[in-house]
């Protein structure tokens, strides 16, 4: 098995890599992370703590809602677009099974987008040098974690998109919505509820770790502000309930969601009649 | 031990009969011909064979059940879809070298390409070749290992007479090497000859397994090859086509422009029960 899961995924990064949907995100993410970078430099016309900061908060929000969106989108795309345009009998005719097959898409999607991504924060890294110190290397290092986790759930997601989905458009438009549920809905429904059900912090917390956006969004505010203060009662409630094991979570429930759902695609895939 | 064997194999697409209860079996180093009209079932078979699809019912191949080794089954066996697809980006290249990583083979391109002409092709993307080339390329992937077993499904599709022949020598070389060679068509036409035994389906019954000598005595075929020579056209009959266009490329004819008139395919599958 690991012979050739490894033979696969070798093959099928590069193409990957070469391909439009992953071209495009590489230019999309590296443009948008320098132009951020960029006016998180020119914010206060000098530079600093505050400008980088700044141009930190723009690479979380950059972050939350493309790479969801591109890790779902190329995933769900994967199986079945090879299924549409007839190569899937030839690939599983060949010595793979779907079980190799399924793995390798998932990791070769992960790796590209993986890549891609550290592309893009090189160069804002590179750009954001001359004010960075050790300490926001870290940071950023910190924010790259997270973002690899949530990299690994989406795709996990995508994949259970693409053994089941009919066709590319039904993937495609199912890998959307889940994304618009996910990044939008989701959020403004917890406000909502919040608001008409008072909900209180422990309740709000456990509802937005339930999404894997969330939990990175969360992880990501915690690389930048240890303390939580942007989160208000939220972030306060956790630091001071749970101390830093409130973290664990927030790693974990990104992890249990990829792992979920490549294990249920898996199932699916070996067990579906072509 | 037989190469394969099929026992009580059933198979329904969305509740309609593919196969019904096909038992076969197929001695090692042995050639049959598998024939049926379009939709009786030929190319559903060989794929339950390579275990592509489910199905109910046991199949062996070289004794090994192919739901639980379908992984070695296909390391051992060399398969021609109906409907040739690979990756349209794809270079000629690429795609042999995918082929025989996966089946742990090292091979030299050339050696590969060349015995069908696609040795000026190496550089091609798939995209860009003809329907004939693909039939070829596809051919070319199915012998990379040297297989035990060659599944063929339609493998004359596309080809013309010249490019035909060659294939036909080939299959005849590996039977002489002691490989099993399973081809399907929908038409018997120049075909019966090449093979020791000829199995027909019909609405996914297996309805006959007779010799190909008793196949040739039931449909009696007639074939006329017209060539075109210096002094017009000179017509040759024949019950045998390959055999008579190898020995027209041996008097030096250009057999690639032939016109070859077939008997009514329809009138021979008919005589022998398909």
């Amino acid at each position: 098995m690991t012979q050739t899961l490894f033979k696969l995924i070798v093959k099928g990064t590069y193409s990957s890599l070469t391909s439009k949907w992953i071209l495009g995100y590489i230019m999309a993410f590296t443009s948008l992370s320098l132009t951020f970078s960029h006016l998180g430099l020119l914010g206060l016309g000098t530079v600093g703590f505050r400008a980088y900061s700044g141009a930190l908060a723009g690479i979380i929000n950059l972050n939350l809602y493309i790479v969801p969106l591109i890790s779902t989108v190329t995933a769900s795309l994967s199986i079945v677009s090879e299924r549409e345009q007839g190569t899937l009998e030839f690939h599983l005719s060949l010595p793979i099974t779907r079980s190799e097959l399924v793995m390798a898409k998932a990791l070769t999607t992960i790796l590209a987008i993986v890549i891609a991504t550290m592309l893009g924060y090189g160069i804002s890294s590179w750009y954001l040098m001359f004010v960075l110190t050790e300490l926001d290397l870290l940071i950023l290092l910190k924010i790259l974690a997270a973002t690899l986790l949530m990299v690994f759930a989406f795709v996990g997601l995508g994949t259970l998109i693409t053994v089941i989905a009919s066709s590319r458009f039904a993937a495609l438009a199912a890998s959307i919505a889940l994304w618009i549920f996910l990044a939008m809905i989701y959020e403004m429904a917890l406000m909502a509820l919040v608001m008409v059900l008072r909900l209180s912090a422990a309740d709000l917390w456990l509802l937005m770790i339930l999404n894997p956006l969330e939990a990175s969004r969360l992880l990501m505010i915690y690389s930048v502000d240890p303390a939580m203060t942007f989160l208000g009662e939220l972030g306060h409630f956790l630091v001071r309930e749970a101390g830093e094991w409130f973290v664990y979570p927030l790693i974990a429930m990104p992890l249990v969601y990829g792992v979920a759902c490549l294990l249920a695609g898996l199932y699916i895939f070996r067990n579906i009649d072509l | 031990m037989y190469a394969i064997e099929l026992e009580g194999v059933s198979k329904r697409f969305a509740g309609r009969p593919a196969l019904e209860n096909v038992s076969l079996r197929v001695d090692k180093g042995s050639s049959v011909l598998l024939v049926g009209t379009n939709g009786a079932g030929k190319s559903t078979l060989l794929r339950c064979v390579l275990g592509i699809i489910g199905f109910t019912g046991s199949i062996t191949v070289h004794g090994l059940d192919v739901r639980r080794y379908g992984k070695e089954v296909r390391r051992m066996v060399g398969y021609v879809p109906q409907n040739v697809r690979f990756g349209e980006n794809a270079t000629v290249e690429y795609v042999v070298d995918y082929v025989s990583d996966l089946k742990g083979v090292d091979v030299y391109l050339e050696e590969v390409l060349a015995p069908l002409g696609l040795e000026k092709l190496a550089g091609a993307r798939v995209g860009s070749l003809s329907g004939g080339m693909r039939q070829r390329l596809a051919i070319s992937l199915a012998l990379i290992g040297d297989p035990q077993i060659l599944l063929l499904d339609e493998p004359f599709n596309n080809l013309d007479p010249m490019a035909k022949n060659v294939v036909a020598e080939i299959l005849r070389r590996k039977v002489e090497e002691g490989k099993t060679v399973v081809v399907s068509s929908h038409t018997i036409s120049g075909l019966i000859h090449s093979f020791d035994v000829v199995a027909v389906l019909r609405g996914g019954r297996l309805v006959r397994v007779l010799e190909a000598s008793e196949a040739v005595e039931m449909v009696k075929p007639v074939y006329r090859i017209h060539v075109q020579t210096d002094n017009g056209w000179r017509t040759y009959t024949t019950d045998d086509l390959f055999e008579k266009l190898k020995e027209l490329v041996e008097m030096g004819f250009d057999v690639k422009n032939a016109w070859i008139e077939e008997p009514d395919a329809e009138e021979m599958l008919r005589a022998i029960g398909g």
